[in-house]
């Protein structure tokens, strides 16, 4: 092993505490370099949800050491069971830790942009519904999940850069029934790299691309209502408008002026949250429309009710986005 | 070649890069076509090797209880210093002395020197005895005479460890968890 650290004896004396301390230290410096590699993607979350790429990695690998009533580590050697080649070589044990690894920060930077933008998880579900009814697969390449074509068992060739792919032509970022096919059919005539798309890249520029896209219905194009991103967004945030003045303005707990700064709030927190990603810390939308108020102030009293007013406004959403 | 080549061969290229085939090997080596993608995986390379910083460990064991670090300082006998002579003669002091001794002691070093133990052995009972160089209170480790793999756990340094017999060390480790508990 050049590396200088080997996972096999690790792996094969999961009993031995130094041993699972050293797996634990060396996934973890795993897990923090495909966080890197993703960092421009889970920097708003990152920022949002105010934590480090530490701790991300952290959060991404825990339930891989998660022990049973024996302190076995059950997830882990569950998929040290499965894995195929069976892992008996350093070569093997190598690529199964990082393959593991790496399957679990996509999964967690998935699940953690799915909850910062309602938008990015609702095109998520529409493009993994097409990649099933097509049976296309998706394959894990160097911290990022692709789609390939049902035929392929692994990626072979150069993958597209995400600066080539956010060039091809915006004809092709049109959600369809073939759409996905027709980049497969372009990456193939026109460019020399591998079919496979980024799925991640391909969910953001439709985001960015078809603005119409939440009004497609799967099964019918006859009086389709033309809803676009901005509609939704102002329909949910006359929800949350309208919850707040329920349960707080009309039980006396806010004052008018205060329901003005909640109504400024959300609709600079909505802004953010169409075009990627809400900003560090939800307080500073709030401080920044209202005049002369202290964090420790903003904390004492605001605190709880806009970040409570925060999940609404994206199950607001969702629900918008299912109707 | 450019399309044959997966993410394995990458992969291989950088961590075992004898069971790439030569033209894979060759290929890689002289063209620039994954050259992000060879440098993502030496970087992963070279972090592997990166050791954790304290801040880094504490935060792990945070998260993943089963995570329990501990450092490992083991300690070696300090030779038996050699009887002094002068002009080829014993000093009395340093003569031999007929009747055996009712205390023996023996001392032992880290390679850093950071701590020295003192083991004193009377006739059927014996003392350890911690201390550091750094003039601390060395608090909560375990303390493991070897070969024979007795562990003791001390809360700290202010008061030695009691036997009620003898040992002779080769060596004595001392561990000390890492993190904090709270």
């Amino acid at each position: 092993m050049k590396s200088g650290i080997e996972i096999l004896p690790l792996l094969q004396s999961l009993d031995c505490s130094t041993s699972r301390n050293k797996l634990i230290e060396v996934s973890f410096k795993i897990a923090v370099h495909y966080i890197r590699l993703n960092h421009r993607r889970v920097r708003k979350v990152l920022l949002s949800e105010e934590i480090t790429a530490d701790e991300l990695a952290l959060e991404a690998i825990a339930s891989l050491f998660g022990t049973d009533e024996q302190n076995n580590f059950c997830v882990l050697q569950d998929s040290l069971k499965k894995w195929q080649p069976a892992v008996d070589n350093e070569h093997e044990a190598q690529r199964f830790l990082n393959n593991i690894i790496r399957s679990k920060v996509n999964q967690h930077i998935a699940k953690l942009l799915r909850e910062a933008d309602p938008f990015f998880s609702k095109l998520l579900d529409k493009v993994n519904y097409q990649i099933k009814k097509n049976s296309f697969r998706k394959i894990h390449y160097l911290g990022c999940v692709y789609i390939v074509p049902d035929n392929s068992e692994e990626i072979s060739g150069k993958i597209i850069p995400e600066q080539e792919f956010n060039q091809l032509p915006i004809e092709l970022f049109k959600y369809g029934e073939n759409f996905i096919q027709k980049i497969f059919n372009y990456l193939n005539a026109e460019t020399s790299f591998a079919s496979a798309i980024p799925l991640n890249l391909l969910v953001f520029k439709l985001k960015e691309t078809d603005t119409t896209f939440f009004a497609v219905q799967e099964s019918t194009s006859a009086q389709i209502e033309e809803k676009d991103m901005d509609y939704l967004v102002d329909l949910a945030i006359k929800r949350t408008l309208e919850k707040l003045n329920r349960t707080y303005i009309q039980k006396g707990k806010l004052r008018s002026n205060e329901l003005s700064v909640f109504e400024k709030t959300l609709i600079d927190i909505a802004v953010d949250l169409k075009n990627g990603g809400v900003n560090p810390g939800l307080h500073k939308y709030f401080l920044l429309n209202y005049a002369n108020l202290t964090y420790e102030e903003y904390k004492l009293r605001y605190q709880n009710i806009l970040e409570y007013l925060f999940k609404l406004l994206k199950q607001y959403i969702v629900e918008e986005l299912d109707h | 070649m450019r399309e044959h080549i997966t993410e394995k061969d990458l992969f291989d290229f950088v961590f075992f890069p004898t069971l790439l085939s030569k033209e894979k090997f060759s290929y890689l080596e002289n063209s620039d076509d994954f050259k992000e993608e060879i440098e993502f995986f030496i970087d992963l390379k070279n972090s592997l090797q990166l050791e954790l910083t304290p801040k880094q460990k504490q935060l792990i064991a945070e998260k993943i209880p089963a995570y329990n670090p501990v450092s490992i300082i083991k300690l070696y006998p300090v030779e038996q210093a050699k009887k002094r002579k002068v002009n080829g003669l014993i000093l009395a002091a340093a003569s031999e002395n007929n009747n055996k001794p009712t205390v023996t002691s023996r001392t032992f070093y880290d390679d850093n020197k950071t701590y020295i133990i003192k083991v004193l052995n009377y006739e059927n009972s014996s003392k350890i005895f911690v201390f550091s160089t750094q003039y601390e209170v060395i608090k909560n480790f375990d303390l493991i005479i070897s070969p024979q793999n007795l562990r003791y756990h001390i809360d700290d340094n202010t008061i030695p460890l009691e036997l009620d017999f003898n040992v002779n060390p080769e060596t004595v480790t001392l561990e000390f968890n890492l993190i904090k508990q709270s």
